[in-house]
């Protein structure tokens, strides 16, 4: 099979990369420049596709053996990875970005034109499994992915390779390091690959502006000011600022997020609890 | 990358070099990137190879510096002689790139620390980004006042466009950059007409002559240029060593500042094997260019003819095949495509070519020569380049006519998605 890994120069791709290889089929190392701003450099553990990850995706297919090219994705993530994320916030929720990615450009716009290009499949380095063509949890449940996965469809699923589902972290880790991968001691990337220090309602405030509303308690009373909604989650309990601690000197978590009348809700944690979340894909 | 095989026959000496050509290399079957990079002629490795061996700095006053000086300053008339200069004219470099920042900002700062109001530069559109980036760091670093000169859809510039341009204010003007050959088009401008405006007018001017240097004639003294460089790995010498050619009585500031080698113009260490092997390739090259020029042109013209008959719709870019052109260039667009899928094409088929526009982050950016000849991005963006040297053949040619039909199909469908 001719293989497209997508290599994001973490230790993951490189080491499914490498796999993908191993296993016999032809396979084409590429880099997704998907960053607006390459040339800052990483540093720590959050943030991804700077230059240098460019640079450690390279290396990891110089040893592997294979071709390695970039491809520009930036102007494609923007539109349908990083405007939705700033336009779900603006409703009011919380979205998951990796998802939408997953769904509009590793297996949408790199899926087409991989097959365009001649290619039979896309491998990537996450931590799920592909069972008779169900996808399932990876055996690492800490480290598990399916769920950002779970919004591909039948047809991409049938053309993704997922090498990586039937091992944990640590055995991928020390595997890169027996290949000889320097990548293999390079720490995870978390949070929002594209808000490398990690501050998302900085981010967010850059992108939406100041969208000042009230803090209330369950029963309406004003608590507090925020600066825009988008700073907050449901079940949020760190950074509500609202100055005064509770009546029953209880932490407080945001119960409900109105984006029209930007008002923000906060009470108890037992208010918060509840046996079902809606998640929309 | 190109493992093009070569096999070292005596090292001391004797130049019997075995060298295979390719369709035997593993990892590119056929290269069709010479504007990129030549293959170094055996001729040139073996001096280099001979020289590696010996020990002295050239700048040294013992016998061994002055063994090693002597290789170095036969080199410097050889290669006057091959370029139509002075011995005394020849200021050796670390190649192309350094030559163009020497000129281009050592002859600014000289010529406005003569007369504060000279900081105007003229530079094409079009020049390569050792000249371009070097003219917008003036630009936004020395308060440089730059007039880009246009082209025409060829990429050429006229000389009184030139003209007009110098005169809307000549006594501010620092110095002219006007490249002898494109590399991307292959375009040939009019050096002499060219640099005799700026003769006229007492401004310096230069020309980057690296990729004309090893295809057709390039004669300092009758072009009328003041400054021109050129560089080794063009012309089948080895990377890292280049040569401004200086005219007597220009004097650009240093970039380099050490040692005071050449005559304080450029200090550092003279490489002495690598300046002995960029003169062995100098002279071969001079030696050789009509006869390869007229070899080269015959089998690029093929190469056109085949691809415009398997891609009908494919536009040649830059000046017609001829006098005008460089005799290995082909520079197409192929409506539809994206550059970078068909070269990843063509590389999976062993075709090494190239986008011809500089990498930014990794990532090709739309040629800014294609867009100077006012061809628009999506025809800068879906453009190859094909450039034939010293070990191209017939079936090079035949290899790209066979594959290049289907790559632009599969390229469209990928533009699609």
């Amino acid at each position: 099979m001719r293989v497209l890994a997508a290599m994001s120069g973490g230790v993951d791709s490189a080491v499914a990369a490498a796999r993908a290889a191993d296993a016999g089929n032809e396979v084409t190392g590429v880099h997704l420049a998907l960053s607006a701003n390459p040339r800052s450099y990483r540093s720590g553990a959050r943030g991804c596709c700077t230059l240098e990850d460019a640079r450690d995706a390279r290396r990891a297919a110089d040893v592997i053996g294979i071709p390695f090219y970039v491809w520009d994705m930036a102007e494609r993530f923007d539109r349908d990875v990083v405007a939705d994320f700033v336009a779900e916030y603006e409703r009011g929720r919380t979205p998951n970005p990796c998802l939408r990615c997953n769904e509009k450009i590793k297996f949408a716009a790199v899926l087409d034109r991989a097959v365009a290009l001649g290619f039979d499949a896309v491998c990537t380095g996450h931590h799920a499994r592909l069972d008779r063509g169900r996808l399932r949890r990876s055996v690492d449940s800490a480290k598990d992915q399916s769920y950002v996965l779970a919004v591909l469809n039948r047809d991409q699923l049938d053309r993704a390779l997922f090498p990586l589902g039937g091992s944990t972290k640590d055995e991928v880790r020390a595997e890169a390091a027996s290949r000889g991968l320097a990548v293999a001691d390079k720490p995870d990337s978390h949070d929002v690959c594209f808000i490398p220090d990690g501050d998302t309602r900085a981010f967010l405030a850059g992108r939406l502006g100041s969208a000042p509303g009230s803090i209330v308690a369950e029963d309406g009373t004003r608590l507090g000011t925020h600066g825009g909604t988008y700073g907050f989650t449901i079940g949020q309990r760190k950074g509500l600022r609202v100055g005064a601690p509770a009546n029953d000197g209880r932490p407080r978590y945001v119960l409900d997020i109105e984006p029209v009348s930007r008002t923000v809700t906060v009470g108890p944690v037992s208010a918060s609890l509840s046996s079902g979340r809606q998640v929309k894909a | 990358m190109c493992g093009l095989q070569l096999g070292l026959v005596g090292v001391m000496g004797k130049s019997e070099i075995v060298r295979e050509g390719p369709g035997q290399g593993q990892d590119c079957r056929v290269y069709l990137d010479h504007a990129a990079t030549t293959p170094m002629l055996g001729e040139a490795i073996a001096a280099m190879t001979a020289e590696l061996a010996h020990l002295g700095n050239p700048s040294s006053l013992h016998n061994a510096g002055r063994r090693a000086r002597r290789v170095v300053e036969e080199s410097r008339e050889q290669i006057a002689e091959a370029y139509g200069a002075r011995p005394s004219e020849v200021v050796f470099t670390g190649g192309g790139t350094e030559a163009d920042n020497l000129a281009v900002k050592g002859l600014y700062w000289a010529r406005r620390a003569e007369r504060p109001q000279r900081r105007r530069v003229l530079a094409t559109q079009i020049e390569h980004h050792a000249v371009l980036d070097s003219v917008q760091w003036l630009a936004s670093h020395e308060a440089a006042d730059v007039t880009w000169l246009p082209v025409d859809g060829t990429a050429l510039l006229r000389p009184d466009s030139l003209r007009a341009a110098v005169d809307a204010d000549p006594d501010a003007v620092a110095m002219i950059t006007v490249m002898w050959a494109n590399n991307e088009v292959g375009t040939i401008q009019p050096i002499a007409e060219l640099a005799s405006v700026a003769r006229e007018r007492g401004i310096p001017f230069h020309t980057d002559a690296v990729q004309a240097a090893g295809q057709v004639p390039v004669n300092f003294a009758a072009s009328g240029a003041d400054a021109l460089a050129i560089t080794g790995h063009k012309i089948g010498g080895p990377v890292g060593v280049g040569a401004l050619l200086l005219g007597r009585g220009i004097e650009p500031v240093p970039v380099m500042h050490g040692g005071g080698q050449e005559r304080d113009v450029r200090s550092g260490t003279l490489d002495a094997p690598a300046i002995a092997a960029f003169a062995v390739a100098a002279q071969i090259a001079v030696k050789r260019q009509e006869e390869e020029g007229a070899r080269l042109a015959g089998l690029r013209d093929e190469l056109i003819a085949r691809v415009l008959a398997a891609v009908p719709d494919a536009i040649l870019n830059g000046a017609p095949p001829g006098l005008g052109r460089l005799p290995g260039n082909a520079h197409f667009s192929f409506p539809g495509c994206e550059g970078d899928a068909l070269l990843m094409l063509l590389d999976a088929k062993g075709i090494a070519c190239s986008t011809g526009s500089a990498c930014t982050a990794g990532v090709a950016q739309p040629s800014h020569v294609l867009l100077a000849m006012g061809a628009g991005e999506a025809r800068a963006r879906g453009s190859l380049r094909f450039s034939l040297g010293s070990t191209s053949t017939r079936a090079d040619v035949e290899a790209v006519g066979e594959v290049i039909a289907e790559a632009v199909e599969r390229a469209r469908r990928a533009n699609k998605s």
